[in-house]
């Protein structure tokens, strides 16, 4: 859970820019990554520079970022046969889609993952508060990723105490032991939420989330913003 | 499970990213209304369990281990709607978080593990349970709500697959079949842990406790029964269209095509799919359909009348007694 | 007048097993009392009555002498202040800042107001300082100081500590100790740490079985050794 961990940082270059600018840059940048057409080598090319540029300005750890790639290992996998099969047959993908998919999902994730680091999960969270305010569904990722800090861990220590202890020599035993586990932290996580939702009651809360002080979105930083959109419809629709 | 970005054409996504924003709100507003405060820390605090659930996983064999995806347990525990909003809160978390799952895909990943998976888990739960009240029915209707809502999933991205341009006969078969093993997992995971929760939560199980079965109405039932099997049905049905496909003419340069023609190795599939004997090739695809849709009905409904079949005989004992 | 009355408070589970037989009880203003009483005993059940997390089946509580019913809730919640034994629970915002600003702002205040009162919790427990700091990134001791400070920033006439001293250190629990002496409201503090209620409070009650078994100056309930005894408090 590295990613959550609370980073001390030197401040970079890309510290002076808004987060919420941020975060729009990161979904037009991924959206355009998406809407590239297969073979756009060039294309493809420029945005990975500028992922590139963004990670050294932000003084992002790259290594830390490509260790999320293997997450992808699967697709690549499924994406692979199928267009090798097709290569093989008269329809359906070829080398070019194949190889989009690869450096387009990469590209992507790794977009994302810089994301994470920088404004980091809390103020990209905020920042989505920002964006859609009083929304019920903002709220609700806002506690989920305060608590899963919380019950992660109840999850690592009974796993420790489970491995601890070996596994059944049945593979049936094994499931059945996990299921267990499953129950007990859910009936955990029901007395946990009961306990968060009397420590909120007992401050007053109704059911919304109480507004703080919204800063006001400087029209600079926006301008850059919708530059930087305007940026990536352009080499999505332009040839 | 989780989809990148880019596997799926714009087409897809943005098809998926509009039905699940709209769906999704729909579960929002329907939940909000029944809200109290405290359900609000309830839900995240909940949300916070299925992804710390997924990580609780179990060896099986050489070195692949499983786990939960969660969304039939989350249905059944709390509720579809309360489900639908928990499940997308995991999905989103993970992709902005943890880079799981893509961005624009997140409308394909919610549509699928937060739509779909809770639906068809919750369905078919309710439907057995309504049908069955047999001492174990509502494990088995757990087991059997976890299994079909990951093999459901499972259909439904491959769909939205071959839609995308996938080689159709190479991928579902093969997640398909993935899917019918990981189903088993899941089955046996959400059981044995509603089974744990029942006893220490007596007032949560559906029987003997206060814990309002889920209402599904007969023709909810059905229609949604039909809706999933048609959907089954459908991801199979590529397998046998009429036009060679890939591995066939792989199959063909290689030689192999007389052993392929008298072994189909792939499940489920009639032969091209077309039905022998049935002139017309729309006509035969779609019978083959049919037949495809009742080849999972049947065995489905078979396990539902067996279940329906010991309750009978208890009442009927029952009276015999009085 | 009291600021916090209880009155005859019953109260059953849904199962039908009685948690309060009947317990009055009162607390003046700025006074500070021990709540005793082996696990177990109705003290959590109890708490959660004092600012209307749980309302009354049977007997009332009053606040200032107004009786607690759901029309007064957020004033109740104003006035009488909860620390919930677990930090965890306590602290669901991203930082410590918006977490202490959350009472506050249910409460409605403006945002300079809300910054103000802030600071001076913040500052008040020992935590100046700690604004952006994310809560579960803070040590025991710091949580509880955090967690006090989130009640202490809606300036309540009492405040209400659950197990102020579980899970802290010799260090953590001095500290917490100075910080209680020197807080300003009205304490009323469950606790199993005979030796911390010595130190606060000046009074004592003892709960046992869901009934008061007694309440009296800490120094004579704490010298009666077979009654803390009979109590498994010693």
């Amino acid at each position: 859970m590295s990613q959550t961990s609370e980073r001390i940082r030197e401040p970079s270059v890309l510290d002076r820019v808004d987060d919420r600018i941020k975060v729009l840059c990161v979904v037009a940048f991924v959206a355009a990554v998406a809407l590239l057409p297969d073979g756009a080598w060039t294309r493809f090319g420029a945005l990975a520079g500028l992922l590139l540029l963004a990670y050294l300005l932000g003084r992002v750890p790259l290594l830390w970022a490509l260790k999320r790639l293997p997450l992808l290992l699967p697709v690549f996998l499924l994406v692979g046969l199928s267009a090798w099969i097709s290569s093989r047959g008269e329809s359906g993908m070829g080398t070019d889609r194949f190889l989009s998919v690869l450096v387009g999902a990469s590209m992507s994730l790794l977009a994302l993952a810089l994301m994470a680091y920088n404004p980091g999960p809390d103020n990209m969270l905020r920042a989505l508060q920002f964006y859609f305010r009083g929304s019920f569904l903002v709220t609700l990722l806002t506690m989920t990723h305060r608590y899963i800090v919380v019950i992660v861990a109840e999850a690592r220590r009974m796993l420790r105490a489970r491995d601890s202890r070996g596994q059944p020599p049945r593979v049936l035993d094994r499931a059945r032991v996990a299921g267990s586990m499953v129950g007990y932290l859910f009936v955990r996580s029901l007395q946990r939420a009961e306990r968060v939702g009397h420590a909120m009651e007992a401050r007053g809360f109704t059911g919304v989330y109480p507004r703080g002080r919204v800063r006001p979105l400087r029209w600079t930083q926006l301008a850059a913003g919708l530059t930087f959109c305007a940026a990536m419809a352009a080499v999505v629709v332009i040839p | 499970m989780h989809m990148p970005d880019r596997v799926l054409t714009p087409e897809v996504w943005a098809t998926l990213d509009v039905a699940s924003v709209g769906l999704v709100g729909g579960a929002v507003y329907k939940t909000r209304q029944r809200l109290e405060p405290r359900d609000a820390p309830l839900m995240a605090v909940m949300a916070a369990f299925i992804f710390a659930a997924q990580m609780v996983n179990f060896p099986v064999a050489l070195g692949v281990s499983g786990h939960l995806i969660g969304a039939t347990l989350a249905a059944v525990l709390l509720g579809i709607g309360p489900a639908v909003l928990i499940m997308t809160a995991v999905l989103v978390i993970q992709a902005l978080v943890f880079q799981d799952g893509g961005l624009m895909a997140l409308g394909a990943n919610v549509f699928n593990l937060a739509l779909v998976a809770p639906v068809v888990g919750y369905l078919v739960y309710g439907t057995v349970l309504r049908h069955a009240r047999g001492p174990a029915s509502p494990q088995v209707a757990a087991f059997l709500g976890a299994w079909l809502s990951v093999v459901a999933t499972a259909a439904v991205a491959g769909i939205q697959l071959v839609l995308s341009g996938y080689a159709a006969i190479a991928i579902i078969p093969g997640i398909l079949l993935w899917h019918l093993a990981i189903g088993i997992g899941e089955g046996l995971i959400t059981v044995a842990a509603l089974q744990l929760v029942w006893k220490a939560k007596p007032e949560m199980a559906p029987i003997s406790g206060e814990a309002e079965p889920p209402r599904i109405g007969r023709t909810t039932s059905v229609v949604g029964l039909l809706a999933v099997a048609s959907v089954l049905a459908l991801a199979l049905s590529p397998l046998a269209s009429p036009s060679p496909d890939g591995l066939e003419r792989v199959a063909h340069d290689a030689g192999l095509a007389e052993e392929f023609e008298h072994e189909p190795i792939l499940p489920g599939a009639l032969p091209d799919y077309t039905t022998p004997g049935v002139e017309g090739e729309a006509a035969s695809t779609a019978i083959a359909g049919v037949i495809g849709v009742l080849l999972v009905l049947i065995p489905l409904a078979a396990v539902v009348w067996l279940i329906t079949w010991g309750k009978g005989q208890e009442e009927e004992t029952a009276q015999d007694a009085a | 007048m009291p600021v916090l009355e209880v009155e005859s408070l019953e109260y059953k589970y849904p199962t039908g097993v009685s948690a309060l037989g009947g317990v009055s009880l009162a607390i003046e203003p700025g006074e500070r009392v021990a709540l005793l009483g082996p696990n177990g005993a109705g003290k959590s059940t109890l708490i959660l009555h004092l600012n209307g997390i749980l309302l009354c089946q049977q007997g009332e509580v009053r606040v200032d002498g107004d009786r607690v019913e759901k029309r007064n809730l957020a004033e109740v919640r104003r006035k009488v202040g909860l620390v919930f034994p677990n930090p965890d629970d306590q602290l669901f915002m991203a930082t410590v800042a918006e977490d202490v600003a959350f009472g506050p702002r249910n409460m409605g205040l403006d945002e300079d107001e809300v910054d103000r009162r802030v600071g001076r919790a913040l500052e008040a427990v020992g935590l100046p300082g700690f604004e952006e700091r994310m809560p579960y990134h803070l040590s025991t001791g710091e949580k509880k100081r955090a967690s006090i400070a989130t009640v202490l920033v809606m300036e309540p006439d009492v405040m209400v500590l659950d197990e102020p001293a579980a899970g802290l250190d010799p260090r953590g629990r001095k500290g917490l100790i100075e910080l209680l002496k020197g807080l300003p409201c009205a304490l009323l503090v469950a606790t199993h740490d005979l030796a911390m209620a010595r130190e606060v409070c000046s009074r004592v009650l003892i709960l046992d079985g869901g009934k008061l078994a007694a309440d009296g100056p800490v120094d004579d309930v704490l010298a009666d050794t077979e009654l803390l005894l009979e109590h498994g408090l010693a």
